[in-house]
């Protein structure tokens, strides 16, 4: 009851006119730095700290959580509608959303994936509002066995989505380790596999990789065969049918639960999250013969654990001052930027401001649904430009958000390269997304797996000694043998496994 | 050659093989870390080893199964692997010249060219395109989210 009556003194200063203009100029930014490919929220918010310093502090860090959870709506956009998913945790919504764009329904997928980032992100913030203390607690019992135990999972997950390809999706994921394995050592500093290049000693980032896989290689595929439109059907749908939202709803709620638990782990890579509740929904899904071919529900999923991700983030930080990304971390500097440092001092000096934040991230949300539906008919027009249009805007688009990483030249020739690449593992059916969570969760498996061993004096049983790490290796088991039997089930009935792209 | 899911997947195992070996190969050549228990070399000579494995494994079961391999490989005809090799050099000249000439100048020449050779459209509607790029990059990308792209010789706008 306490949490309920912080939290309407809280709503009675988030809609003060004042903190609703920050909190939606948050919002308006936020969305347009999660549809722009590349740029994330990270530099949106670095880049209006600046701005932030004139303001109060309510208003300053409403205006920057919103644009951290407004990147999240904003980033499913270009993946549905031309295959560029911006991050690494936007990849399943790409592999699924454009395949709907193809089918003539890019706009219902942008609009289900605005309500299930509502209603995902509501409730992550609904976990923030009343379990945040006790939850953070559990989140602290991660150390580096359960980490690597966590992007173990992950990449096995991965892999046994390939279906009939189950082999070659290891091998893909091989293929992301091996990239990943380029440039400095992470605990030790020393050059591998650089070949005497200052520019490999760097290491090759995971954004231009994504991008050269999706982007990069759709517009060579579409060259290829002289497309003219990038539409397959000649019906094309604005918004979701009731029907949509129906066979989805139940996806969200699930995907909003997992998110925001693994939103609350520190350092977890929103990727595993997008990457799990995407496998999650392929198991509950009633049509699991639609993914890989366009499966709604499996947007409703990944949207959803990415929002319900966002929220779940700011249990540490309030909690314990703890980020769980970069961006987060940006923010945690704009509280200490002030003088505040989040953690279990502030939730009790600090009360009114706290609640503030919290109240004004349920009103961002609603602001956020608001400002995207009505939207999501304008971008799904997209799909009616002719591909020799939309090819350029798409090419200087992620070159330039690729580009903007890291300023370097070097890595546009990468995500070219990786767009060859891309285009060969089309053809040779080989799957994409075990490459691209591999090369994303590399360093922290390897640097997990290195202080796990030093933790236990080389002994691989700490793994399984400790129970959340012991419970990720058995999912891990099972998430192979699971695999496994579902080849052989499809061997014996001589049926094709449907092939999804994942 | 190389048009059967059988010969490409042979040719891929090779391929794969010959990398893990490469890199497994390459990593024996690792200088040592500091401390730790273990050596930096271990993660990549791993899996170079198991690239190596898996590609060798995938090249001799393709090789072995002679009944469900003749599925043919979706490779492009004759023309298609033209317009592939021109748009792939166009990307690569777009980099090339974003390098040289920095992003709006270089996409006022990516753009309309591509509009032109891939859709046969208007010199007007490409120049168009591309007129609304520049100014997008410019005001968007430069003005508004102050990203320090290279602008080349148009250095005196920023």
């Amino acid at each position: 009851m306490e949490a309920w009556s912080s939290l309407m003194d809280g709503f009675s200063a988030a809609i003060s006119p004042y903190n609703l203009l920050f909190a939606l100029i948050g919002c308006i930014a936020g969305t347009l730095v999660g549809v722009l490919p590349g740029l994330g929220p990270t530099a949106a918010i670095a880049m209006l700290l600046p701005l932030a310093t004139m303001l109060d502090p309510a208003p300053a860090i409403i205006m920057m959580a919103a644009i951290y959870y407004g990147a999240m709506y904003g980033g499913s956009t270009t993946s549905i509608l031309v295959n560029i998913p911006g991050e690494a945790s936007s990849v399943p919504t790409a592999m699924e959303g454009y395949q709907l764009t193809l089918q003539g329904r890019g706009g219902p997928a942008l609009g289900i994936s605005a309500i299930a980032s509502f209603l995902a992100g509501t409730l992550g913030v609904v976990g923030l509002t009343f379990f945040a203390p006790v939850l953070a607690r559990a989140a602290l019992a991660f150390g580096p066995p359960e980490y690597f135990a966590l992007t173990f999972l992950g990449i096995s997950l991965v892999v046994s989505l390939s279906g009939r390809s189950l082999g070659k999706g290891l091998l893909s994921a091989l293929l992301g380790l091996l990239t990943a394995m380029i440039g400095l050592d992470p605990l030790s500093g020393v050059a591998r596999l650089t070949f005497g290049s200052y520019q490999l000693m760097a290491g090759i980032d995971f954004v231009p990789i994504i991008m050269g896989l999706f982007a990069i290689s759709e517009i060579l595929v579409n060259a290829e065969k002289k497309t003219r439109m990038i539409l397959e059907g000649k019906k094309i749908e604005w918004l979701p049918t009731w029907q949509d939202i129906k066979e989805t709803w139940a996806a969200t709620i699930r995907s909003g639960f997992l998110g925001f638990f693994f939103g609350l782990i520190p350092g977890c890579s929103p990727a595993v999250t997008s990457f799990m509740a995407y496998d999650m929904e392929k198991r509950f899904s009633k049509h699991p013969e639609k993914f890989g071919k366009g499966a709604m529900d499996a947007v409703a999923s990944v949207e959803g654990s990415n929002n319900a991700t966002a929220s779940g983030g700011f249990v540490p930080l309030l909690a314990f001052g703890i980020p769980s990304g970069p961006a987060l971390a940006v923010l945690l500097g704009g509280f200490i930027m002030y003088g505040l440092q989040p953690g279990p001092r502030l939730m009790q000096e600090q009360p009114h401001l706290l609640w503030t934040i919290i109240a004004s991230m349920y009103i961002g949300n609603v602001i956020l649904l608001i400002l995207n539906l009505p939207l999501v008919g304008l971008w799904a027009r997209m799909a009616l430009v002719p591909f020799p249009i939309l090819g350029p805007f798409i090419t200087v688009f992620t070159l330039i958000g690729a580009f903007s990483l890291r300023y370097s030249f070097f890595d546009l020739w990468v995500a070219l390269l990786f767009g060859v690449v891309g285009y060969l593992m089309r053809k040779l059916e080989f799957p994409v997304a075990p490459m691209v969570l591999a090369t994303v969760l590399a360093s922290m498996m390897e640097t997990s797996f290195m202080q796990s061993i030093t933790m236990s004096r080389g002994s691989l049983l700490i793994f399984f000694t400790r129970p959340i790490s012991a419970a990720f290796m058995l999912l891990t088991v099972l998430s192979i043998v699971s695999g496994m039997l579902l080849i052989r089930k499809a061997k014996a009935k001589n049926v094709e496994l449907e092939e999804s792209d994942a | 050659m190389f048009r059967t899911r059988r010969s490409t997947d042979i040719a891929t195992g090779v391929f794969l093989a010959a990398l893990g070996a490469t890199a497994a190969a390459a990593a024996t050549g690792i200088g040592e870390g500091a401390g730790g228990q273990l050596h930096p070399r271990t993660f990549p000579m791993m899996i170079g080893a198991l690239l190596f494995i898996g590609g060798a494994v995938l090249a001799i079961r393709a090789a072995a199964d002679k009944s469900g391999g003749s599925k043919a490989t979706a490779w492009p005809d004759r023309s298609g692997w033209r317009l592939l090799a021109i748009a792939m050099a166009g990307l690569a000249a777009y980099v090339a010249l974003s390098q040289a000439l920095g992003f709006i100048i270089s996409s006022l020449i990516f753009v309309p060219w591509f509009i032109r050779y891939f859709g046969r459209y208007s010199y007007w509607a490409a120049c168009s395109c591309a007129l609304g790029i520049a100014a997008f990059i410019y005001f968007v990308f430069i003005r508004l989210l102050q990203l320090t792209l290279p602008i080349g010789p148009l250095s005196f706008l920023g």
